[in-house]
């Protein structure tokens, strides 16, 4: 009802756009939104829907009514815990029963969240800890001991433990331990120190009432950046509800209750929080939880659990296809696929398309966006390498790199401008890179594009300095930081180069300091203690020097056109 | 070529603050070390483009010791210690002169910056230079603002990556 009624106004609130008359049928230019914030809309889900399939995860089957019970009960314990109105929990967890329960139950009682990659380290770690003031955190058993001996380096007061098999059916969870030993670490009781399921049994689903406001921050996503040490993006309520009611509309066919969509997405990275985890809560559909989304256990729970809808990333895609038994597996009960995060190359969307008969729309955003910002058209026109059209009241720009004013014409590259109500308000205690990145309303992406007279957009350069690897981005200056730590090293450069299955890697260029001698190996090893490991090298070379300018400036793109031009010669022989 | 005495000059801050400005001498290699050391890492990232370690004196000479002709250094100097630099190398592959500065980052902010970088152009022209380039990135919000108010001319931009080359008339 509440499209019909926007598809009414559309005529008086939107200007005209190129792409709106290449959006398919039944979906809006504009949108008369629901200010519902994300708990308020779970809970409108739990009531609608209290028999569906809310979650699958790895056999055991978890409906709306008791997901909404353990919800319940989890904000009772946070509440318990101290949790206020504006407390940062912050959440270190795979796609398991707990990263839904702490996300909707810390929201219920009045929390903002940290969301956090369980593959980082200590050092990546401490900073997002700290930078969000984060006082709760919600942790794998895996990585608590290292949280504990972290806990006083930051303002977490308590940490709450959760195991792969505390929401495993039965006899599983009980020879987990035991079978599994690797993936269970039992926390010995001390203050401060909360088992998850404990705080679920011990509690009431009695939440304390607190108004969430549209405009009150539901939570943080951490990104890096080229100035350093990583930043934190604010994320409304209003953001990430609107976001996901655009994606919704995109997807008109998709109905309320009805639907399986495969949960392979890490929920703690932008693209799987709204795009898997808040729009199937936001639309009563089943998840199957995959916490490590493997070529394999994607392709089998495809099989098994019968899945309508997928959004992924190209090296999930790419590694389902890969897969020598890929034949074994049906995969044709899906009927759209939803890619993002990086390009998708176009033999992989025609072999995906042929192999399942869903379309795979490719889509384009950023943390900043809640992410999704474009996605080309489901059902409808489809170009080869385009990131697609700006979807209902997001309106997009190419702007000139100088003055990032004036507006180029249509096919003339730019950088990418976005507006709409999904679009952040910034990077938290960061004034002057929010100053930087939005301008009169608009995000400036740092992406440089260019848009055709349809308004397909397309993404051709990046003005910033970043490696896409499997979906994550990665900041070579991240990365030359920790080189420039190692005692031996004098300069240390990362790039990105290609790579057929991550999409890029990372090679770095090391100029070992005088008389030093060194391993790749070591190099490595020594990365990976600081850094998660997507953004560890794969590729090591030592050379005598980096290539610099007349005044000795770093030039970065000479090691690229080198690497490119050694790739190609390889390639040749 | 020999020192040029002519270029050295004084400058007075706005604070009142006298400056010395001279072409960088061999000796002044101990006094380049101890400028370069005291940069936060942020500054030596604006001016590097990676991470930099503490200097090395071959270095540090190699920095001190330049022609006067296809290279120059104009060192600012206050109680004896360097406060500022700015260089301009020729790139005899690229075929252009390239520009570089950096300020101490207590002195930034004062307009340090722009006087340096007017008078390194002065002194190009006077050496028959006709054109100059500077490689800053993109986040360098403060040296682009400076080439932009100080050229009176158009600025040629092109974008590598996240870097702006800069090149404009003298």
């Amino acid at each position: 009802m509440a499209q019909k009624a926007s598809q009414n106004k559309t005529t008086k609130k939107t200007v005209d756009k190129p792409w709106f008359k290449f959006y398919p049928k039944g979906v809006p230019r504009t949108i008369d939104y629901q200010k519902v914030s994300l708990p308020d809309g779970f809970h409108k889900t739990v009531a609608e829907f209290p028999n569906n399939k809310a979650l699958t995860y790895m056999g055991k089957v978890i409906t709306f009514a008791q997901l909404g019970d353990m919800v319940d009960r989890f904000a009772t314990a946070m509440a318990d815990l101290g949790v206020k109105k504006g407390s940062r929990v912050a959440t270190l967890l795979p796609n398991i029963p707990q990263m839904v329960i702490a996300y909707y139950g810390a929201m219920t009682a009045g929390a903002s969240l940290v969301l956090n990659n369980p593959l980082y380290t200590d050092r990546e770690l401490e900073h997002q800890l700290n930078d969000s003031e984060s006082e709760y955190l919600v942790t794998l058993d895996l990585l608590a001991p290292r949280m504990i001996a972290l806990k006083p380096k930051t303002k977490v007061k308590k940490i709450i433990i959760c195991h792969i098999n505390d929401y495993l059916p039965f006899p599983k969870k009980q020879l987990f331990p035991h079978v599994k030993k690797g993936m269970f670490v039992k926390i010995e009781p001390s203050p401060d120190i909360y088992e998850f399921l404990d705080l679920i049994k011990s509690h009431k689903p009695n939440p304390p009432q607190v108004k969430i406001g549209f405009e009150d921050l539901a939570t943080f996503q951490y990104t890096g950046g080229t100035t350093g040490l990583s930043k934190g993006v604010m994320l409304t309520q209003s953001n990430l509800s609107c976001n996901l009611q655009q994606i919704r509309a995109w997807f008109p066919t998709f109905e309320r209750g009805k639907e399986i969509q495969m949960g392979i997405l890490p929920f703690f990275h932008s693209f799987g929080m709204t795009a898997v985890m808040n729009l199937s809560m936001w639309m009563g559909w089943n998840v199957v939880l995959v916490p490590r989304p493997e070529p394999l256990a994607i392709l089998e729970a495809i099989n098994q659990y019968k899945p309508t809808f997928m959004a992924a990333v190209p090296t999930m895609f790419v590694g389902m296809l890969r897969h020598p038994d890929v034949k074994k597996y049906s995969l044709s009960t899906l009927k759209g696929c939803f890619s993002g995060a990086a390009p998708l190359a176009m033999e992989t969307i025609k072999e995906f398309e042929a192999t399942t008969g869903a379309q795979i729309c490719e889509a384009y955003g950023l943390s900043e966006t809640s992410p999704a910002a474009t996605i080309n058209p489901f059902g409808g026109k489809t170009k080869v390498g385009s990131i697609g059209l700006p979807i209902p009241d997001t309106d997009i720009k190419i702007v000139d790199l100088d003055t990032g004013k004036k507006e180029m014409k249509v096919g003339e590259p730019g950088e990418v401008i976005i507006k709409g109500p999904q679009v952040t308000k910034g990077y938290y205690q960061k004034p002057e890179e929010t100053k930087t990145a939005i301008r009169d309303g608009w995000l400036y992406t740092g992406d440089i594009g260019i848009m055709d007279e349809e308004g397909y957009i397309f993404i051709v350069d990046r003005k910033k300095d970043m490696i896409i690897a499997g979906g994550y981005n990665i900041y070579p200056r991240d990365i030359d930081e920790v080189l420039f730590e190692h005692p031996k090293v004098a300069e240390g450069c990362a790039i990105g180069v290609p790579d057929p299955y991550r999409g890029e890697t990372v090679k770095v260029f090391v100029v070992l300091k005088e008389g030093q001698t060194a391993t790749a190996e070591e190099i490595i090893n020594f990365c990976k203690e600081k850094l998660a490991a997507y953004k560890v090298p794969r590729i090591v070379e030592f050379i005598p020097s980096l290539p610099k300018s007349a005044v000795g400036k770093i030039l970065r793109k000479e090691l690229r056109q080198m690497e490119m031009e050694k790739m190609a010669k390889e390639k040749n022989k | 070529m020999e020192y040029p005495k002519k270029y050295e000059t004084h400058l007075t801050m706005k604070d009142g603050k006298e400056l010395f400005l001279r072409p960088v001498l061999p000796e002044d290699a101990g006094l380049v070390k101890d400028f370069y050391d005291s940069l936060s890492e942020r500054t030596k990232y604006l001016r590097f483009f990676i991470p930099k370690k503490e200097a090395r004196t071959d270095r540090v000479q190699k920095f001190a010791t330049v022609d006067y002709e296809k290279s120059m250094v104009i060192v600012a100097l206050y109680q004896d210690a360097i406060v500022g630099a700015a260089r301009y190398d020729w790139d005899d592959n690229e075929k252009c002169l390239e520009l570089a500065e950096t300020v101490r980052d207590n002195w930034q902010g004062k307009g340090l910056g722009t006087d340096l970088f007017r008078y390194i152009v002065k002194i190009a022209k006077e050496n028959k230079y006709t054109e100059m380039t500077a490689l800053i990135l993109d986040e360098n919000k403060n040296a682009f603002n400076i080439l932009k108010k100080t050229i009176p001319g158009d600025l040629k931009i092109s974008y590598e990556g996240n870097l702006i080359r800069v090149t404009f008339a003298l």
